[in-house]
């Protein structure tokens, strides 16, 4: 798991934005939350990046899995499609 | 009833689908067709003119309305039961009823032999008047003979009419059966309403809840989604064991009928099913009504049948397709709504006997033998045969059909509510007495989804509905999050509503069981169902406020719910740094919400702007890019801006980063074995590698890794060892090689000339070819220098 972070200027032009297409990603309501399911064994191996301290991104192909797992864990995520 | 119920929804046919079909028929018939839909100006065309005179005459509603004089009443039966059935039905199901209505028909059609002609003729001799055509979807081969062929050439099942004529067709109701009525039943039986009701939200709620139903390649329900839907449900066993009245395989049985009714949608190729919107609607309509949707889907069930399946069936797949079992529950419908007294108790046997004096001489559900008469034979010898042939097809269908339409009104019919039953007791078995259905009347649910559903009448409110609204509150909610369910006093979009937002739990008599639950509520909020929504219903159902504790519970659980949102599929923006994030914000070149330093996560893939012409799209849902340069040393090297966010933590599990750009690793024996210590194989590593790489990998890349993932050590694939070198003038050299003797002395020969010596046995060497004159140069040691 990294955590982004801006990368050094450069004397090149920038290059053009990328747009990530179908990325399962988790968003939670504070900080505490996130780190709380990161710690947990069966989930936090799924979490393929931190975006923020409130954004991760689920590894792609492992999000029904992740899904299946929060909801045994006692979560009740609320689920968008897109 | 305003408008008859249908039980699917509106044909998914394209318009001008009948001219088209039209079109593909020979001359004869599309002349008959202009006859039939534009009358006398229709008569004497050729085939194009013709085909133009029934395309004015569809649009004509003068000559629309003016065709319903001319119709025989047949014909108009015939369309009458196509615009019940919404424009199309199964061509087995149309002849079912058709033989049953009782109404005479002209003409034999175009099947006049094969097995089965007979039972598709009055549907045949519409097909050929133009009155109706089939269905000629992807149709590879076109035609209107429904005889033996009928599934070997690839047609479609269905037939259909224009839909424009169907406003303007009257009801016909079927002619009356003549019968006498019975004796009220002994022990009479009936499922209520409620009941009835009750397992059909139960249903709906669990499919629903169950998510997609998985089809398989025929679009039917997979095996295992039919065993999670049986478990779920739990009634198989119950009903199977009814002693009355069983009903066999029932999730089957509901399932099909589900799916029958065309409440189960699935894209085209799709190997998934949904339950159409029109399903919630279903329950919102009145009782009656919605039997009728489920009664109208019941001869069009497949999948299922009510007695063993015959043993005179050439494939397993028959029961999928629709066939006789479909006509005689469709004559069995028509032929309830054919009673004479609506309300009287009728025998069983009575009301086989009428089918059979009906349909009997052209359906059955086992090999009907045609009657031929002797070669020669005088008329009243033939008439004498013909008498005896029908003795034989009477006792045929004594012996087979009655049995059937026993267990169909006892067992699908009773369990939809259609059919009150009553017993006679048969003798004693294990000391309970037996019993059997004998005598039968219609219900309040079988009176408005058949008798009245065939005569097109109004359904008239069942007196408990009439009082339903004034009994009492439909519920009570109480402060465990128990509710108490009065099923009599419950409409049935009332009851979905409960089946939605709560847990069935074990419970008897008139009162129903439901608990509101964490989980219940949450796949509620999940399905769409607000919170608002939730409490509004609760409360309107118990006729007085939810108890604090209880709507508290409620609002905390959809609190928690908030504080987790799960993207299946997201979309996100990375820019390169927060200054051009900020900056497409700012322009509105991108909509959505600003993460960390560099990304949006994008609201429905809200783009715009000139410059997101220029995006670099990765779909996660596609292969990995491959993205990686790898040397032979081992070497890995991110081409740049072809990186998802996958790569550089995928890597990093078995490679060392070389660079602080996190563009730049290699992979070493470290590497390798901590991936190895953390769970990796060396395979996975090669396999991971090589859906990154453009090209193949490296042999020595691919040998390293190898190498350093071996878990333990096997036997070595490379050794070391010390050899000396011998060399010797070609004489000498040619005696030492060819030599059995100094062979288990020498490790190789590298050249004529060059032979290798292990080097331990250099001593025992150096003996032997002393013996034979031969005195290498110096020590051992001292043999690499050539000799002269």
């Amino acid at each position: 798991m990294r955590k982004t972070s801006s990368r050094p200027q450069r004397d090149q032009p920038d290059p053009p934005p990328i747009l990530h297409a179908n990325l399962p990603i988790l968003e939670t309501a504070d900080p505490f939350l996130l780190a709380e399911i990161k710690a947990d064994p069966r989930l936090g191996p799924l979490i393929l990046a931190e975006l923020s301290d409130r954004v991760a991104v689920i590894h792609p192909g492992s999000g029904d899995a992740f899904l299946r797992q929060l909801l045994k864990s006692g979560h009740t995520p609320r689920v968008q499609d897109t | 009833m305003s408008e008859p119920a249908l039980a699917s929804p509106p044909a998914e046919l394209p318009e001008g689908h009948f001219l088209h079909c039209l079109g593909l028929l020979n001359a004869e018939y599309v002349k008959r067709a202009a006859r039939f839909w534009a009358g006398r100006p229709g008569a004497g065309l050729s085939k194009g003119p013709a085909r133009e005179a029934v395309a004015r005459a569809l649009t004509d509603q003068d000559r629309l309305r003016a065709l319903q004089q001319e119709l025989s009443p047949f014909q108009q039966a015939a369309l009458w039961l196509l615009r019940l059935d919404g424009g199309m039905t199964p061509a087995v199901v149309l002849a079912g009823e058709l033989l049953m209505y009782g109404l005479p028909w002209s003409g034999r059609g175009t099947s006049a032999y094969g097995y089965g002609s007979g039972l598709y003729e009055p549907v045949s001799s519409l097909a050929t008047q133009g009155v109706l055509l089939r269905v000629g979807l992807n149709a590879r081969y076109y035609s209107l003979d429904f005889g033996s062929a009928y599934y070997e050439s690839g047609s479609d099942p269905r037939v259909f009419t224009d839909p424009r004529v169907l406003p303007f067709i009257r009801a016909v109701p079927p002619a009356p059966l003549e019968l006498s009525p019975a004796e009220a039943g002994r022990h009479p039986q009936a499922k209520r309403p409620a009941e009835v009701g009750l397992r059909l939200v139960t249903l709906l709620e669990t499919v629903r809840k169950l998510g997609p139903m998985d089809l398989t390649a025929s679009g039917r329900p997979t095996k295992p989604y039919l065993n999670r839907l049986t478990r779920a449900l739990g009634w198989d066993k119950v009903l199977a064991a009814d002693p009355d009245a069983a009903l066999p395989d029932a999730t089957s049985f509901f399932l099909g009928l589900l799916r029958a009714s065309g409440l189960v949608r699935s894209l085209p190729q799709g190997r998934q099913g949904f339950l159409r919107p029109e399903a919630d609607e279903l329950l919102r309509r009145p009782h009656g009504e919605q039997m009728a949707v489920w009664a109208a889907a019941y001869p069009r069930l497949t999948g299922w049948l009510e007695t063993e399946r015959p043993r005179d069936w050439w494939s397993p797949e028959e029961i999928h397709r629709p066939g006789r079992y479909n006509a005689l529950r469709a004559a069995l419908l028509v032929a309830l709504a054919a009673l004479p007294h609506p309300d009287a108790w009728y025998r069983i046997e009575d009301l086989s006997a009428a089918v059979f004096q009906r349909a009997g001489r052209r359906l059955s559900l086992g090999h009907m033998q045609p009657f031929y008469p002797t070669w020669n034979a005088s008329p009243e010898r033939q008439e004498q045969e013909r008498a005896g042939h029908a003795r034989t097809l009477e006792q045929k269908w004594r012996a087979s059909e009655l049995p059937w339409i026993r267990k169909a009104l006892a067992g699908p019919l009773f369990h939809l509510g259609l059919i009150e039953l009553g017993l006679i007791e048969t003798g004693v078995e294990e000391d309970v007495p037996a019993r059997e259905p004998s005598v039968f009347r219609l219900t309040h649910a079988g009176r408005v989804a058949l008798y009245n559903r065939f005569r097109g009448i109004a359904e008239e409110p069942a007196p408990a509905e009439a009082v339903s609204a004034a009994a009492g509150p439909a519920w009570v909610v109480q402060a465990n999050l128990d509710v108490v369910v009065y099923l009599e006093r419950l409409a049935a979009d009332r009851l979905s509503f409960m089946a939605r937002v709560a847990e069935r739990q074990p419970s008897e008599g008139g009162a129903a069981l439901y608990r509101l639950t964490r989980d219940s509520i949450y796949q509620a909020l999940e399905s769409g169902v607000g919170l608002e929504v939730i409490l509004r219903g609760l409360e309107e159902g118990a006729g007085q406020p939810l108890p604090d504790s209880a709507a508290r519970t409620l609002r905390d659980w959809a609190a928690r719910r908030e504080r987790l949102l799960f993207h299946r599929a997201a979309h996100l923006m990375e820019y390169p740094d927060t200054a051009a994030r900020d900056a497409a914000l700012a322009a509105k070149e991108v909509y959505g919400e600003p993460v960390g330093d560099r990304f949006v996560l994008i609201g429905e893939r809200r783009l715009s702007g000139p410059r997101l012409a220029s995006f670099h799209l990765i779909d996660y849902r596609e292969p990995p890019a491959r993205c990686l340069q790898v040397t032979e040393d081992g070497v890995l090297t991110l081409q740049s801006g072809q990186s998802d966010l996958l790569i550089r933590t995928e890597v990093g599990h078995w490679a060392a980063s070389e660079d602080q750009s996190g563009e730049r690793w290699r992979i070493t024996r470290e590497s390798v074995q901590r991936a190895v210590r953390s769970g990796w194989s060396a395979d996975e590593i090669l396999q991971s590698l090589a859906r990154r790489v453009p090209t193949a990998i490296p042999p020595l890349v691919r040998l390293a890794i190898r190498q350093w993932g071996r878990q333990r050590r096997g036997a070595p694939s490379l050794a070391l060892g010390e050899v000396l070198v011998l060399q010797a003038s070609d004489e000498v050299a040619q005696a030492i090689g060819g030599s059995p003797l100094l062979k288990p002395y020498l490790r190789g020969r590298l050249g004529p000339r060059t032979f290798l010596v292990d080097a331990s046995q250099a001593g025992e060497l150096r003996a032997l070819l002393e013996a034979f004159g031969l005195e290498p140069a110096g020590d051992p040691g001292e043999w690499s220098e050539p000799l002269r």
